[in-house]
């Protein structure tokens, strides 16, 4: 191995890499960078995926405000049955297109750290609106709450720190909003809005996060990416049939090929 | 360039892609990423040194790689044996990495699939891993296909008649074969390979910088303006 390089000089992060790297170091270790096919099936992101796509369909080619448009997107969809319809009806009754200045949906971004040690985070924002005092991101939810002050979700943080030096541009703050679409979550998460000591306490955190990756890596033969060992955790992950740490080892659900004579 | 390029001329960065194109090298990646194709590949050649078949002896489990690859590398070998095992070939060397195309002012750059000479003639075998790309139906028009016909241009001119071709996914246990007309599929992947150089080139003249989640794995960020 030691002709193989495991790790980049600048190592890339997103929410959702540095949120598989707090669920597992082994998972992190097997999808982000040694690349392993998964060998089992995980939970389907298809619905929130879909339900997003249709929100930035709506936004990009007319006005959640507008009744026909949105059934019309829907129905071409394939989205006007089911729970979809209801949280398209809740996002409208909370969007903040009105009153916004500027909107993106669907929007990538990226900040680069040149201190030691380098990393670049980037990431898919659901939706950025330029409010007159705020530039707010959202972050659409069709599952359960998961946190009652977004502040404390690592993810939120990174989004708050990527989009940081846009709203500086813009002489605004940014707040964090998570925009939960599902009707049995009535009350949402506080907004987070970092004042500049929260985002120098974010610049922290993902160095500590991107030293301890590199701290593992340095000892990837030995105990540098333990895997958590945990039942719940190992029976939804991507890898628990070739993970030596699965803690609910099973045969992947890749075909498995005819047994073949040694000769 | 190399074959991802030119599958999609319009899925990168334009100023990663004028850097890659200039054949700039920015900070170096991870590597072990790709250690179980190498590693297969460098054994499927050395199983067919001479003209004989590939048996599971000649795929030892590569220990030194992390245990996720080392599981991977067995099950691609079973596969790789149940679809190649019976094929009485002689492999062919790598050779260079490159193929240069002073014609075009380029070079092409990557893995040209294994090459072999035997019973059938001129054989190409093309693997995949679970990737993103899945095996194609119709193997003339497929990239990958046409990159290795275009890197080993002057070894499919000489064949004596069509080219096997094999693309084989070894982990979804999934392969099509196809034999194809030297000259007309070398002169079909040139026709390709211009048309998909003239889209590059387009993209070249306005090199700006997208930032964005591609940002995460670009080598050039060092150097990117869009973060000074």
């Amino acid at each position: 191995m030691a002709r193989d390089r495991l790790l980049p000089e600048v190592l890339g992060l997103t929410a959702t890499s540095l949120d598989t790297w707090r669920r597992c170091p082994r998972l992190y270790l097997a999808r982000y960078l040694l690349g392993v096919p998964a060998s089992d099936s995980g939970p389907s992101p298809d619905f929130g995926t879909f339900v997003h796509a249709l929100l930035h369909r709506i936004h990009s080619t007319g006005s959640c405000a507008d009744p026909g448009h949105v059934r019309d997107v829907l129905e071409s969809h394939g989205g006007d049955d089911g729970v979809i319809p209801t949280m398209v009806a809740r996002h409208a009754a909370r969007c903040p297109a009105a009153r916004a200045i500027r909107a993106r949906h669907e929007h990538e971004l990226a900040r680069f750290h040149r201190g030691a040690p380098p990393f670049i985070a980037a990431g898919r924002l659901d939706a950025i609106w330029q409010l007159d005092d705020v530039l707010e991101v959202r972050d659409y939810k069709t599952g359960g709450r998961a946190t009652e002050r977004v502040a404390d979700d690592p993810r939120a943080r990174v989004q708050a720190w990527i989009a940081a030096p846009v709203a500086e541009r813009l002489g605004l703050g940014v707040r964090i909003r998570y925009e939960h679409l599902a009707a049995e979550v009535d009350e949402e998460p506080d907004p987070f809005e970092p004042e500049a000591e929260d985002l120098a306490a974010i610049t922290d955190e993902l160095r500590a996060v991107v030293r301890a990756i590199r701290d593992a890596g340095a000892d990837v033969s030995g105990a540098g990416f333990a895997g958590v060992r945990d039942a719940a955790v190992c029976g939804r992950c991507d890898y628990r049939s070739v993970c030596p740490d699965s803690a609910v080892p099973g045969v992947p659900t890749w075909p498995e090929p005819p047994e073949l004579d040694e000769d | 360039m190399t074959l991802a390029h030119l599958r999609d001329p319009e899925g990168r960065c334009a100023r990663r892609l004028e850097k890659e194109y200039g054949n700039e090298t920015g900070h170096r990646g991870s590597t072990l990423r790709f250690a179980i194709s190498n590693r297969l590949e460098q054994a499927a050649l050395l199983a067919q040194t001479t003209a004989e078949r590939p048996r599971p002896a000649h795929f030892p489990t590569p220990v030194d790689l992390p245990a996720e690859q080392q599981r991977v590398f067995d099950t691609a070998v079973r596969w790789y044996l149940t679809v190649f095992g019976e094929r009485v070939a002689t492999g062919l060397d790598e050779g260079d990495f490159v193929t240069a195309r002073p014609d075009l002012g380029i070079r092409l750059a990557g893995r040209v699939g294994l090459r072999f000479e035997g019973e059938a003639g001129h054989e190409l075998r093309i693997l995949h891993f679970a990737g993103r790309d899945t095996v194609p139906a119709g193997l003339a028009g497929a990239p990958e296909v046409r990159f290795a016909l275009l890197r080993a241009a002057d070894w499919v001119r000489a064949a004596p008649g069509p080219i096997l071709v094999t693309v084989a996914d070894v982990l979804r246990g999934e392969a099509v074969e196809a034999r194809l007309d030297a000259s007309e599929a070398l002169a079909a992947s040139e026709d390709w390979l211009v048309e998909r150089l003239a889209r590059i080139r387009a993209r070249l003249a306005d090199p700006r910088p997208a930032p964005g989640t591609q940002c995460a794995w670009c080598p050039f960020i060092g150097s990117c303006p869009a973060f000074r």
